[in-house]
């Protein structure tokens, strides 16, 4: 059975088994001449199945673009989280090939987990941006933006554009010498997220 | 066809070959990442003329997204324009031009003057500002899904950057006047309106007192914040007047100055001039140009693989027994169960089932919506007793509907269901902009009705005077509606519940009859239905 279409299966089921219920009705008159056959829930009209009111509309939602991409997305988010736990988040990006301080693995940890004080682990994070010359509401933006991005091993499609998004305008804003010598944190998020993407890419 | 909306052809017509300022990508990691999977030829540099897109968008905007193919494509794009030459926004236009904001028209033009539209001004908003959504996007009325400013337009609201008018509507087609304009980018950036508002406008804008009332703590804040750029008369804001496309470059651009996107003019510029508050960049010790951007280009990454998927959200029901004005419409199509768990004075079990269709477009004219409906189903056979329905209803703007319908216009077999002419009007009152949010809407219904609308009474008594009927649904969280309804002979109690995300069944339990007032003690009902929008 495709999973991808277990909530249709589950309605229409439901439907049928309604319909098995109505149908299942003993036979005997029913009417006494008082109009009884439509004093239930109404059955000469679309109401019974909502009456296609505009009152619920349409919602854009984000997702991969396969589920492969997905499933491979996450692995990396579950390999993320465990490489910053051990503090050993490989560079994989530009830059000097030297390891990222403990403590800006701990505090992107956090950040990204949702765990520990993450207010803090934000902070911190920001911090370390602008104090390299990034500007303080992209770093921000940035920092806020990773909250909880590999929870539980899972990355929401959307959160994770976003970050890619205020990453890059970061980076736009940034002059010559933040970019030469780099925040710590920048080449944390810019490795973390250089492995999401590469498994991502990896499926397309 | 020309469209203005920043300088595109027809949208809707436009091919996969459009550009965004969004994705810039290459260095080192974005260079090995798309050498390998895009192509090399995929990349380009920052501020550059060629961009790449390989993320997402489901149908073509002005926006420019690339089909998810995965395929990058290189496009030539130009930075100046034959017309804007001497002209007072050149340099806005130019620089908003070089980074894919705004482009030319295909003849070669900018056409400065021409007014921009609100749809426009979404779909340059989006490829100006890189922001994260702040929440969740909302379903206009007046803008379908298959509209070519769709995407544009919901990004805007979610990140904050456009509103809609009361009642979801959007009107994308509007002209947009300076004063949005500028309340759009002040919001976007989220700046804080100024505590002496008055002040401020009444120092810089000889004309303070034509912005609206709403608008001027946000006109305040652009002020101050050097968004304003006032064209030819610096001290007249013009407020009302409709923005043109020269307007609206150098507004935005003022608002990348502002979030440290792009330099501020240069005293020297002939522009400088009109800027509101204009304060001279600062001198720096100048940087080799080439090698910030490259520097940039090895920093930058390329957006996910995703893809935008439309999710439709089932309102749910606002009646247990009685009609609404809502109805069926051409492609609509719907099927339906109904229950009592005993009938009226008797201890029998009863129930029915429908198909149903409609067929016309309410909201342009009229729809006509069709049921045909089995009653006492197998007890004496599939459609041995039925009837068939109509109800022609007209929707207007704001969640208003009107309808005629007739019950059983047409009865066979040995139902007393009987003929029911009635008329219904019913509104919705949007409580949130947000439909997934608790209490987010109201929907009520009132109506005449003859037939079964009757009271018992007049029913033993063979009165024919038509009596009142109405309901009201509180849709108290997204999956779920509480209904209270008059049917003009019994109060009903219950709920309309869409169990499934995304899947159009809804189920109504309700209580009949819950005062007692025929006499015959509260029955349960419930109803099932499915319908689908094609």
């Amino acid at each position: 059975m495709n999973i991808k279409h277990l909530s249709l299966h589950l309605g229409l089921g439901f439907a049928l088994a309604i319909c098995g219920v109505v149908s299942g009705t003993p036979q005997a008159q029913a009417q006494s001449n008082n109009q009884s056959d439509v004093t239930g829930a109404i059955i000469t009209t679309s109401d019974i199945a909502g009456g296609f009111s505009p009152g619920g509309g349409r919602r854009v939602i984000l997702v991969f673009r396969t589920d492969e991409i997905r499933n491979s997305v996450f692995n990396a988010a579950r390999l993320v989280n465990q490489q910053l736990a051990q503090r050993n988040l490989p560079i994989v990006a530009t830059g000097a090939s030297t390891a990222i301080p403990a403590i800006v693995q701990q505090n992107l940890e956090s950040v990204l987990t949702a765990s520990g004080n993450v207010d803090a682990g934000v902070r911190q994070t920001a911090s370390d941006l602008v104090n390299a010359g990034a500007n303080p509401t992209l770093a921000e933006n940035l920092a806020s933006s990773l909250r909880g991005l590999t929870a539980g091993g899972q990355v929401d499609a959307a959160k994770f554009d976003a970050v890619v998004r205020n990453y890059n305008a970061l980076i736009n804003a940034s002059e010559q010498g933040s970019l030469e010598n780099p925040a710590e944190s920048l080449r944390a998020i810019q490795s973390m997220l250089s492995i999401l993407l590469n498994a991502a890419y990896i499926r397309t | 066809m020309l469209s203005p909306a920043a300088g595109l052809a027809n949208p809707a017509l436009t091919s996969p070959t459009q550009t965004t300022a969004r994705a810039n990508y290459g260095g080192s990691l974005g260079q090995s990442l798309l050498n390998s999977m895009l192509g090399a030829n995929a990349l380009g540099p920052q501020n550059s003329a060629t961009s790449v897109t390989p993320t997402r968008t489901t149908q073509p905007t002005i926006g420019g997204l690339q089909p998810s193919t995965g395929k990058a494509v290189q496009l030539a794009q130009a930075t100046t324009f034959p017309d804007i030459q001497g002209n007072w926004a050149q340099s806005f236009i130019e620089a908003l031009a070089a980074r894919g904001v705004i482009r030319g028209f295909p003849d070669g033009t900018f056409r400065p003057d021409d007014p921009v539209t609100r749809a426009q001004f979404a779909a340059m908003i989006r490829q100006a500002f890189q922001k994260a959504p702040k929440r969740s996007g909302t379903q206009f009325v007046d803008v379908p899904v298959n509209y070519w400013g769709f995407e544009a337009i919901q990004e805007a609201y979610r990140t904050g950057f456009l509103e809609g008018y009361p009642n979801n509507i959007f009107i994308p087609e509007q002209n947009i006047p300076r004063v949005q304009v500028l309340v759009s980018l002040v919001s976007g950036l989220e700046l804080s309106p100024p505590a002496q508002t008055a002040t401020i406008l009444n120092t810089n804008f000889q004309d303070a007192g034509q912005i609206p009332e709403f608008a001027r703590p946000k006109v305040a804040a652009a002020a101050l914040n050097q968004l304003v750029v006032n064209y030819p008369n610096v001290a007249l804001l013009n407020p009302n007047q409709v923005a043109t496309r020269a307007d609206v470059a150098a507004f935005i651009y003022q608002a990348l100055v502002k979030q440290g996107t792009l330099p501020q003019l240069s005293a020297t510029d002939v522009a400088a001039q009109y800027i509101i508050g204009y304060q001279p960049p600062v001198a720096t010790p100048p940087q080799p140009p080439t090698q910030v951007a490259d520097l940039r280009q090895q920093y930058r990454l390329p957006g996910p693989p995703i893809v935008e998927r439309i999710r439709r959200i089932f309102g749910g029901g606002s009646s247990i027994s009685t009609p609404t004005a809502f109805g069926a419409q051409s492609g609509d199509v719907f099927v339906g169960a109904s229950y009592q768990e005993r009938t009226r004075f008797t201890d029998l079990e009863d129930g029915a089932v429908a198909l149903g269709f409609g067929l016309g477009d309410s909201r342009r004219l009229v729809a006509l919506e069709s049921t045909v409906t089995s009653f006492s189903t197998l007890r004496q056979d599939f459609l041995e007793n039925g009837g068939i329905s109509f109800k022609l209803h007209r929707t207007f703007p704001g969640d208003l509907a009107v309808a005629f319908g007739i019950e059983n216009a047409i009865n066979w077999g040995d139902t007393d269901a009987g003929s029911s002419v009635y008329g219904v009007v019913t509104k919705g009152f949007p409580l949130r902009q947000n439909p997934n949010e608790p209490l987010s809407r109201v929907t009520a219904s009132v109506g005449v009705g003859g037939g079964r609308f009757r009271s018992e009474n007049a029913i033993d008594d063979g009165d024919t005077d038509p009596n009142v009927f109405g309901s009201v649904g509180l849709r108290v969280a997204q999956p779920i509606s509480l209904i209270a309804e008059w049917t003009g002979q019994d109060l009903n109690l219950g709920a309309s519940i869409t169990p499934i995300p995304g899947v159009p069944l809804v189920i109504t339990p309700a209580a009949a009859d819950v005062t007692n007032t025929a006499g015959d003690g509260t029955r349960f009902i419930l109803g099932v239905g499915y319908g689908i929008s094609f």
